[in-house]
């Protein structure tokens, strides 16, 4: 009797096994299992994290993010206008001193400087292009009277270059030349000088003409 | 069906998942981590280039990126057949590229003067990684072409320490190759300071952004924050970049230059605070709703494309400006 009632009891268990058997294709199962994990997901409450309950007493209403938002803009707002653009302003400036520079004595018709300077930076077109190619802008400052005083340093001279320009023209009134570090100069270069320039500047035809 | 098969089903279909990887994660962490030093003492050999500069900057990034998208767990090949990494990675690709233009600006800008052609022409080179990362991002898009849709990587319960630990590896690798064109543009100067490469950013800006981020979260919601995220930060950057371009504009039309650098720091800080925070803070988090099996929303889709595109944009009108004299007429 005991015997029977386990065979069928092991029968029925075969027969259960085989008919709800685990054979779900693995694509099935795994999208079961990934809208289970988002209804899951859904149903936790959010914002209970370890930060989040480290930030508990700051976790405050609606007021005090409108305030904080606020106060962020408003401050950024207020901080731009009253410092300026500290870290862009020189070399910005730099850069844009050195350009109007070369243009201006790019667009130069002629220059008169005395002979050491001819002789050290040649003609217009050739002291535009040393600007351009070989010098570096170390420092610019307004004099008494509103002139510009550029300080280059030009590597290939071994020369420093003091400039005084004028803010209208943007062409050297005067030009001193220094050696760096009792450099011997060669060839066409010259010791030093300290030089006052006039400029032929172009007219506006011309210098329409040269920009075509 | 072999242990590296993948299920791949058609539209309408349902989604196959992928076979788990049985390797060490730590194997893979170890050795990815190593070629990854060996490339970033790479690219800092080869920086006096200005070209190989740009390029390894958009692989070192877009590498670190990758590791906030794809486990090391899932390294093992699997991963890579799913539509979402790909996309994903070409999203990383066109973002650090735009971040490289914004990072190169400014390291040429404030780093060594060699004079105006070789500053102007400096630049003009900082726009290479935007060009390398729209090249690399094109191919890993039509390499993304060739995974059959549909697939979606395991959701392996086992990879979460994992993930976490990946997701910080490859931020802090991502701000390593982001802070070493400018720190090493402040420290070839003479008389360098640390603080100085930090005075780079222009942080009021950075407050106005956060302000307008705290705005549209506001605005937004709970449901902002966790469906467009993406969208709701470039929409911020957007907002800040073009205030800022409009002061510098204005400043050209007063010849201003106080105004115009003033608006131009704004600008190129906000873009690349941005920019930051995206790969950094949002992309992570588009990635891990895509790779559920919705794929990415189309705000966040349009923000990934957008952004960067405006930021390279901008960065050429600031190049523009700066090479425009106003010096005369102020």
């Amino acid at each position: 009797m005991n015997d029977r009632s386990a065979d069928r009891h092991s029968d029925v268990d075969a027969l259960l096994r085989a008919t709800l058997a685990d054979d779900l294709p693995t694509a099935v199962e795994g999208r079961l299992n990934r809208q289970v994990d988002r209804f899951l997901a859904s149903r936790r409450p959010r914002g209970r994290g370890p930060v989040a309950a480290w930030l508990g007493p700051w976790r405050a209403g609606l007021s005090l993010r409108v305030a904080a938002s606020a106060a962020l803009l408003v401050s950024g707002v207020a901080l731009h206008l009253a410092l300026g653009p500290r870290a862009f302003a020189a070399p910005v400036g730099r850069v844009q001193e050195s350009v109007a520079l070369w243009q201006a004595i790019k667009s130069a018709r002629s220059m008169e400087c005395g002979d050491s300077a001819r002789d050290d930076l040649g003609s217009p077109a050739e002291f535009a292009d040393r600007v351009h190619r070989r010098w570096v802008l170390l420092a610019s400052r307004r004099d008494a009277a509103g002139a510009l005083e550029l300080t280059f340093r030009s590597p290939s001279d071994q020369a420093g270059y003091e400039l005084v320009v004028d803010r209208e023209s943007m062409l050297p009134r005067r030009i001193v030349k220094t050696p760096l570090h009792g450099f011997v100069p060669a060839g066409r270069a010259t010791a030093g000088y300290s030089v006052v320039c006039t400029w032929g500047a172009q007219t506006p035809e011309e210098r329409f003409d040269g920009q075509r | 069906m072999g242990s590296d098969d993948v299920v791949t089903t058609g539209p309408g279909q349902v989604p196959a998942q992928l076979p788990r990887s049985g390797r060490s994660p730590g194997r893979y962490r170890s050795a990815a981590t190593a070629v990854w030093a060996i490339a970033f003492a790479a690219w800092i050999m080869a920086r006096p280039l200005p070209y190989v500069d740009g390029l390894l900057f958009v692989l070192l990034g877009t590498s670190a990126l990758l590791l906030t998208t794809v486990a090391f767990t899932g390294w093992r090949a699997a991963a890579f057949r799913t539509m979402p990494v790909w996309e994903a990675a070409a999203r990383s690709a066109w973002t650090t590229g735009a971040l490289g233009t914004v990072v190169f600006f400014e390291s040429t800008l404030f780093g060594p003067s060699e004079g105006l052609a070789a500053t102007a022409t400096g630049l003009a080179l900082s726009f290479l990684p935007a060009l390398f990362g729209c090249v690399l991002a094109a191919v890993l898009l039509a390499r993304m072409m060739r995974v059959a849709p549909g697939v979606h990587p395991s959701s392996d319960h086992e990879r979460g320490a994992g993930v976490a630990w990946d997701l910080w590896l490859g931020r802090t690798f991502f701000v390593i190759v982001v802070a070493w064109p400018v720190l090493q543009a402040r420290l070839s100067v003479a008389g360098p300071g640390i603080g100085d490469s930090v005075w780079m950013l222009h942080w009021p800006a950075v407050l106005v952004l956060l302000g307008v981020v705290g705005v549209l979260h506001l605005l937004g919601g709970t449901s902002l924050r966790r469906r467009a995220a993406s969208a709701a930060l470039a929409g911020a950057g957007t907002v800040t970049s073009l205030s800022g371009l409009v002061q510098a504009l204005l400043g050209i039309g007063r010849a201003d230059i106080a105004a115009v650098t003033a608006g131009m720091s704004f600008l190129v800080t906000t873009s690349f605070v941005t920019l930051l925070a995206l790969a950094l803070v949002t992309y992570p988090g588009d990635d891990r709703r895509a790779q559920a099996a919705e794929g990415a929303p189309l705000g966040a889709r349009i923000a990934w494309v957008a952004f960067p595109l405006l930021t390279v944009a901008l960065m050429a009108v600031t190049l523009l400006m700066i090479l425009t004299p106003m010096t005369r007429r102020a």
